[in-house]
């Protein structure tokens, strides 16, 4: 018995296995023992594709974990391990892991889309945060993360009077910009048609991009509210691979989302925020919700399409490219209203290549925005994005995700692309025919109405 | 029916019993999704089988032209010798009846796993990966492929073959050649998936 499996450390090594045999059954095993090992996931990895070292080779971190499958769980790795390449698990491989699985993968899937044999190589990797998590082993800077979410309801620890400071001098801003006094931006209202969950990262850095939603909400004239407690639409347990934390995230919002009596929730843009409300969420918590969800995008496709906003493309001369988050569009199913949002509001739409559920992670995906320790790595790997966007020939790069625009920002700056990162909700409130004078009158008759309007900032 | 007929016939009733029990284990999982669905499972797996595993599409494909060739010579190989083996236990006889066809689709065969063998042993980052069983895999599938070339030629006799094809059949479903089912069930698996979520549909257009 090495030191590292004496009784005295057996402990986390038997959380890992149950949290590692917990994940096997919700993965499904399959996953764990086809890999045939060809190594052609190399060159779809935007991470070993930028820094060629076989630690960062997709197949060798998945194998990290489908070596502890072999041994655990295949007659020839019980009985032979040495013989298919079967490894124990013990609290020397947890702690190797540990690098392997936040530090050299975003999670964005794209392996496992061009996987030879096709299957699901990101979610095993997955598997590695899964078990580390249980033990405590998460990187300290992205645990801060999701203890912010628990404790505070959102994962900048913003307090709620500095969230309404904000929403009260957007507010200002919008009705000034719009002409309109009516206009208002409802918290906590009950009643409301759509609850509306954002990015944190609004409220501290892109709060134009929650003015421009309000902006749209007005112009549509929808029933809306955000919540001052539970608005946070991201969840980092999706990152740090702790399920249960994952579940606590997401029930918090769901139980606002009930107290307001909200009939829709709509998710701002938000890569990853979407698809762990969307689609990881029931199943965190085991059940299928009973209000709808969906994304932002969606929704202005539809007040564009039904004519409730009206645009005028000429506002946005420019050439605009469209960053595909992988959370959104590869694990997230969304990647059409964007570009026919954008088609419809702008003079000149370039795709980058490759893009859609092909597209290239930007390196700030998996919780590397959080994790300092890996900034250099996170840096280097997005510079095919960088690559994408400089060819893409655009002066605007649309991202649909604010945890995306937080990297392709600094990206712009690393790599002198000179572009502007926007959401796609400013291009179409830039883009949106106002009004005013009408816009104004109709608010102030119907505002009663249609907003149940009680100044709530 | 021959002793050989036999053995060859028990080892495709392993091979086929203990493949099917390991992809039904292997499909096992706690839980349905329970999401509202925005897509079909279904336009998902035709859209894995189709689409996702075209040249033009696949980048493990297009990156890699001569590995992803030497790879399906090697398959129609082993598809090849498969078909042979079932017809050998109908009858040996008939298993010899088109040589020069089997020596121009199986002789590729050999020599691309050959190819493929020599790639992951002189390659770093394959070294890196791989494991006894991966070299083995390699080994037996071209012993395999090349005792039906051989018994064309009546180079190798019926107990031969009959040993080999069985050797292959027991090993198969202990190491890494079992992927012969996983590779299908990973697939619409994944596919499935990706499919019930809208990201698969079939027939997409990018």
């Amino acid at each position: 018995m090495t030191q590292t499996e004496r009784p005295g450390n057996q402990t986390d090594v038997q959380k890992a296995m149950k949290a590692f045999v917990s994940a096997v059954r919700k993965l499904g095993p399959v996953h764990y023992q086809s890999c045939v090992k060809c190594g052609l996931c190399g060159e779809t990895c935007h991470i070993y594709l930028t820094d060629p070292t076989i630690l960062n080779l997709p197949v060798y971190k998945a194998e990290q974990i489908m070596k502890i499958f072999r041994r655990y769980y295949t007659f020839l790795g019980r009985f032979l391990a040495p013989w298919v390449g079967a490894q124990s698990l013990t609290k020397d491989v947890l702690e190797s892991l540990v690098e392997t699985v936040y530090g050299r993968c975003t999670a964005c899937g794209r392996c496992g889309l061009h996987c030879s044999i096709g299957f699901d190589v990101s979610s095993v990797i997955r598997t590695g945060r899964t078990m580390l998590a249980e033990i405590g082993k998460v990187p300290s800077s992205l645990q801060a993360v999701v203890n912010n979410q628990i404790t505070t309801g959102n994962q900048m620890a913003i307090p709620r009077r500095e969230l309404l400071d904000t929403v009260e001098w957007l507010c200002q801003d919008l009705r000034l910009e719009m002409n309109n006094d009516s206009v208002i931006i409802p918290v906590d209202e009950p009643g409301r048609r759509i609850l509306y969950l954002i990015n944190p990262r609004e409220v501290k850095f892109f709060p134009l991009s929650l003015l421009a939603a309000a902006g749209i909400f007005h112009a549509a004239q929808e029933s809306w509210t955000i919540s001052s407690r539970f608005y946070d639409v991201t969840n980092y347990g999706l990152y740090s691979g702790d399920d249960t934390a994952a579940a606590a995230i997401t029930r918090q919002v769901i139980d606002e989302a009930r107290h307001l009596g909200v009939e829709e929730i709509v998710l701002s843009e938000c890569g990853y925020g979407f698809r762990s409300f969307r689609w990881e969420g029931p199943n965190w918590l085991g059940r299928a919700y009973d209000i709808s969800a969906r994304s932002m995008l969606y929704l202005i496709w539809d007040y564009i399409d039904t004519g409730k906003i009206r645009i005028d493309p000429s506002r946005n001369p420019e050439r605009i490219t469209l960053h595909d988050p992988c959370n959104l569009v590869r694990w997230g199913g969304v990647s059409e209203p964007q570009r026919k949002i954008l088609k419809r509001v702008c003079m000149d739409f370039q795709e980058m290549m490759p893009h859609g559920a092909d597209n290239y992670c930007c390196g700030g995906g998996g919780g590397m925005l959080s994790m300092s320790e890996y900034g250099d790595r996170r840096i280097l790997s997005g510079s095919l994005k960088a690559e994408q966007i400089r060819a893409s020939g655009a002066r605007i790069v649309a991202a649909p995700c604010h945890n995306c625009a937080d990297q392709l920002l600094e990206l712009n700056k690393k790599f002198k692309l000179g572009v502007e990162i926007q959401s796609v909700t400013e291009i179409v409130y830039n883009a949106m025919v106002l009004e005013m004078a009408e816009q104004s009158e109709i608010s102030n008759s119907d505002a009663d109405d249609s907003f149940n309007v009680t100044p709530s900032v | 029916m021959t002793v050989q007929q036999i053995i060859v016939l028990t080892a495709a009733f392993w091979v086929t019993g203990s493949l099917s029990f390991l992809g039904i284990r292997s499909m096992r999982r706690q839980k349905s999704d329970v999401s509202t669905p925005e897509g079909r499972i279904w336009d998902g797996i035709a859209y894995a089988f189709t689409y996702s595993m075209l040249p033009g599409h696949k980048e493990t494909v297009n990156r890699h032209l001569v590995k992803f060739i030497l790879g399906v010579f090697l398959h129609i190989g082993v598809f090849w010798t498969i078909a042979k083996t079932a017809v050998y236990i109908v009858n040996p006889a008939y298993a010899r009846w088109f040589p020069v066809i089997s020596g121009c689709v199986v002789f590729p065969g050999i020599l691309s796993a050959s190819v493929l063998l020599v790639m992951r042993i002189i390659t770093r980052a394959m070294r890196a990966i791989s494991c006894l069983d991966d070299y083995a895999a390699s080994i037996v599938t071209i012993i395999f492929i090349a005792a039906g070339f051989l018994y064309d030629l009546h180079v190798v006799n019926n107990t031969v073959f009959a040993g080999i094809v069985s050797g292959l059949a027991v090993y198969m479903p202990l190491g890494k050649l079992k992927h012969a089912v996983l590779f299908f069930l990973a697939r619409a698996d994944f596919g499935g998936r990706l499919g019930y979520r809208g990201t698969y549909r079939f027939p997409q257009i990018h």
